[in-house]
């Protein structure tokens, strides 16, 4: 089921609805229950994986407590299962297409066969999530639950099911097993998130979605146009999934559970390293602390940490796609926070009274070093990327030039807002009281008064702006 | 609630206000009635569309009488249907010479589903005449793709069958364009009112960009230059094929016959004691022998004609046939002006049983 759907919202008052009417044990288990509806609703098949990768993490946690002298061999069984299902569904054909070529040079047989099985819907997600779970486990950090119900509803709680936040089981599992009461304030700031996701998906990530598609369908576009189709998705993916966390946590927030805070402005960033501060957190935090700290992080010296950095956002880079332009951009990434660390340590300073002076070009240039990401990111034949990066800016025609920018003048009512947004944020970021991301939790007669009309104009907006083109979530395909 | 739930949500426990709720979905609720006078403005001098669910105001060309007129003359006992496709296969007063009956026929190029659901219900049935069998020539995907030829280019057509207003048409095209729950928009215009504003804002904001950067005199240039660079032409092939072929979405003949005109138009025929026959043309072959079939095609027609004769109309497919070879096409699917004669007497021998 899809966030932007009406199904969905009949979905969720029902569920809501329900859930409120039930004691706590049995909330869970109506929780569980729309879960896997939520995630069968269009292929059923989809809940045997989950289901099954769910009940050998339960069964491993617990055995790695009852058993401690073999709790590296259940944590590799949790690993095993989890890493197994991605593979299988995710990178097989892309390592059959790619070891094929390999084996035939050598002599070997070559033909692997590949598989034509559609890839389960937010399945990087729920393996991580179920993966913190059991490494907690294994390190000691967390205890294993008895409850086969609490932590199959850690796993697939629909909120965040499909495309995260990707939550830790230390984070949101004692939220499960927690007696939880509607609270008349979660709601409230729970719909106003809500309604701002739906902005930004219904309104901004489709609008620019269609530039973007349009433009990554030429066969050979000019330099002008190619970054105008860039700067089209650099807004789209950013609105599209900021949008699916912010409805995400919205969502959760009427269920009585609080969701971490997935995106902090990043086009605000100062550079590489403060972008992936900001940038899908849930997932930048998981790889930092399931594989690049585990890896040795910055504990052996120079040339190891620049190393783990580079490891760390390649596998970053493919654990979005089973394709080279991801590992590419994961590179890419990686070697801007290899770079900016070696900057760091080697270059001077700017003098104290010059750094509030280069805040703005900071930004612009972290947004345009994101952006190259993002032609990596978008442009999946390999071929047409190398052709784009090589295009030269002098072979446009004045009107090739001015089709552009009429590209990007297209896209400036869709960004506005959200810059503005940015622009608040940023601004409160110091300020005192309630912190940016979270709705006063207690607000007077005028903020209500203002949150309704805000809510109105949303509904204004999403009536009047809204694209005809529904386009499914982007992180969906992940 | 537990305080590891609530800290960030309630920090200080206070009670909740009942009134904080009803505010807002109040105000968010009303605040978008301020369309209604807007769309008043917009709407006060415009002609009402017979498809709102494509624009509320449509400035549309005046109904066309002479099929019509023509049907009610000749009393036809058969009658063909189709565009450009039946248009350069089939000779009508050469099919009645042949079958010994009355044939005519209501051929417009640059149509689709839309125009010939209409050209039943407004020409062939509001002439009043009843033939014994009316034929629909289509390819592929189009008997479920409500909206091919429904665009701004070729709409024209479609209004010079189109009636006052045309519920059924209206009701498919907003189950194609919002899915099964095409009513709550609906509803919401209802109390809103918003699409002629929405319509409006629309044409201002592709407007606007063009007319900035090369003033309004040379606006259109710039517009037909963006239109050059995303011609089907320009898009990558692999791309263009797909549109080209219509698989997807389209290929998917049972998630595209609630969203299309297909069950108004068999149910059209059956009231008036009209049987429906669908004729599905063959597409340019290849060299080699008849056009490529995908596995999603074959599917797609595999389940139309199961639907369309357990639902009591008739299916014939020239796909396939060797009596249509490579050599009988001029451009894309169009068949020589030359073969019009001996197409129309093969059509009236395979289709022999109909026709007795």
């Amino acid at each position: 089921m899809i966030f932007h759907s009406l199904d969905f919202l009949v979905f969720f008052v029902v569920t809501v609805a329900v859930y409120w009417a039930l004691p706590h044990r049995w909330q869970n288990r109506w929780l569980l229950v729309t879960s896997y509806f939520f995630y069968g609703y269009i292929h059923p098949w989809f809940l045997g994986l989950i289901a099954f990768s769910t009940l050998v993490d339960w069964w491993a946690a617990r055995r790695m407590e009852s058993a401690p002298t073999h709790r590296r061999w259940y944590l590799g069984l949790s690993i095993g299962t989890n890493m197994g299902m991605l593979g299988f569904f995710k990178y097989f054909n892309f390592f059959a297409a790619n070891l094929s070529p390999i084996l035939a040079s050598l002599g070997l047989a070559s033909t692997i066969p590949s598989i034509t099985v559609l890839l389960p819907v937010g399945i990087s997600f729920f393996t991580f999530q179920a993966l913190s779970y059991t490494i907690d486990v294994y390190r000691g950090r967390l205890r294993a639950r008895q409850s086969l119900v609490d932590v199959a509803t850690f796993v697939a709680l629909f909120p965040q099911l499909v495309a995260g936040p990707i939550e830790r089981a230390s984070a949101l599992l004692p939220q499960v097993e927690a007696r939880r009461t509607f609270s008349l304030d979660a709601a409230r700031t729970g719909l106003l998130l809500m309604a701002w996701g739906y902005f930004k998906k219904l309104v901004v990530a489709d609008s620019a979605g269609v530039i973007a598609n349009k433009v990554f369908s030429v066969e050979a576009p000019g330099f002008a146009l190619l970054w105008a189709g860039v700067f089209a998705f650099g807004l789209q993916i950013y609105a599209d999934f900021s949008a699916y966390s912010d409805i995400a946590r919205g969502t959760a927030r009427w269920l009585g559970f609080d969701l971490m805070v997935n995106f902090d402005q990043p086009y605000f960033a100062l550079g590489p390293r403060d972008f992936w501060r900001r940038w899908h957190i849930s997932l930048s935090t998981w790889f930092r602390d399931y594989v690049y700290i585990p890896l040795g992080g910055s504990r052996r010296g120079l040339p190891r940490e620049l190393g783990h950095l580079l490891l760390t956002f390649l596998l970053s880079g493919l654990w979005h796609g089973a394709s080279w332009n991801f590992v590419m951009w994961g590179g890419y990434h990686g070697l801007l926070l290899v770079l900016s660390r070696l900057a760091g340590r080697w270059l001077p300073s700017p003098p104290p009274s010059a750094v509030p002076l280069l805040v703005p070009f900071r930004i612009v240039g972290m947004v345009l070093l994101a952006h190259v990401g993002w032609l990596m990111f978008r442009e999946t034949d390999t071929a047409m990327l190398l052709r784009h990066l090589t295009l030269s800016p002098w072979a446009d025609s004045a009107l090739d030039r001015q089709a552009a920018l009429t590209l990007i003048l297209m896209l400036l009512p869709w960004a506005a807002p959200v810059f503005v947004e940015g622009v608040w944020m940023e601004w409160h970021r110091s300020s005192p009281g309630v912190p940016p991301g979270h709705p006063s939790p207690h607000p007077d007669w005028p903020q209500l008064v203002l949150q309704g009309c805000f809510l109105g104009a949303i509904l204004i907006s999403i009536l009047l702006f809204r694209s005809t083109a529904s386009l499914d979530f982007i992180y969906f395909q992940f | 609630m537990s305080s590891a739930v609530s800290s960030p949500v309630n920090p200080s426990g206070r009670p909740p206000r009942p009134w904080a709720l009803a505010l807002l979905p109040c105000l968010a609720l009303c605040l978008p009635l301020l369309l209604r006078p807007v769309a008043a403005t917009l709407t006060a001098d415009a002609t009402p569309s017979y498809l709102p669910s494509l624009g509320a105001t449509y400035a549309r060309r005046a109904f066309d009488p002479t099929f019509r007129e023509d049907i009610r003359r000749i009393q036809p006992k058969y009658v063909l249907i189709g565009d450009s496709m039946l248009g350069s296969r089939i000779d009508p007063r050469h099919l009645s010479y042949v079958i010994k009956q009355q044939a005519w026929w209501v051929m417009q190029p640059g149509t689709g589903p839309a125009y010939w659901y209409l050209a039943l219900k407004n020409v062939v049935l509001g002439a009043n005449v009843r033939p014994k069998v009316v034929f629909v020539f289509f390819r592929d995907f189009n008997m479920t793709d409500v909206m091919f030829r429904l665009d701004d280019q070729f709409r024209w057509s479609v209004d010079t069958v189109a009636g006052p207003i045309e519920p059924e048409l209206d009701r498919a095209v907003a189950r194609r364009l919002e899915g099964t729950w095409y009513r709550v928009p609906r509803a919401l215009d209802a109390v809103y009112g918003y699409r002629p504003v929405r319509e409006a804002a629309d044409q201002a904001l592709r407007r606007w960009p063009p007319r900035l950067l090369a003033g309004p005199a040379h606006a259109e240039t710039l517009q037909s230059h963006l239109n050059t660079i995303f011609a089907l032409d320009k898009l990558r092939p692999a791309l263009a094929a797909d549109i080209a072929s219509g698989d997807g979405e389209l290929g998917d003949f049972h998630r595209m016959l609630p969203r299309s005109i297909l069950p108004d138009f068999i149910a059209l025929a059956r009231a008036n004691g009209v049987t429906l026959c669908l004729v599905r043309v063959q597409r340019r072959p290849g060299p080699d022998g008849p056009p490529p079939q995908s596995t999603i095609l074959q599917r797609y027609v595999a389940d139309l004609r199961t639907y369309v004769e357990r639902s009591g109309a008739l299916f014939h497919d020239d796909t396939g046939d060797p009596d249509y070879p490579l050599d009988w096409y001029t451009d894309g699917d169009h068949m020589a002006g030359r073969h019009r004669q001996r197409y129309t007497e093969l059509f009236a021998q395979k289709l022999a049983d109909v026709f007795r």
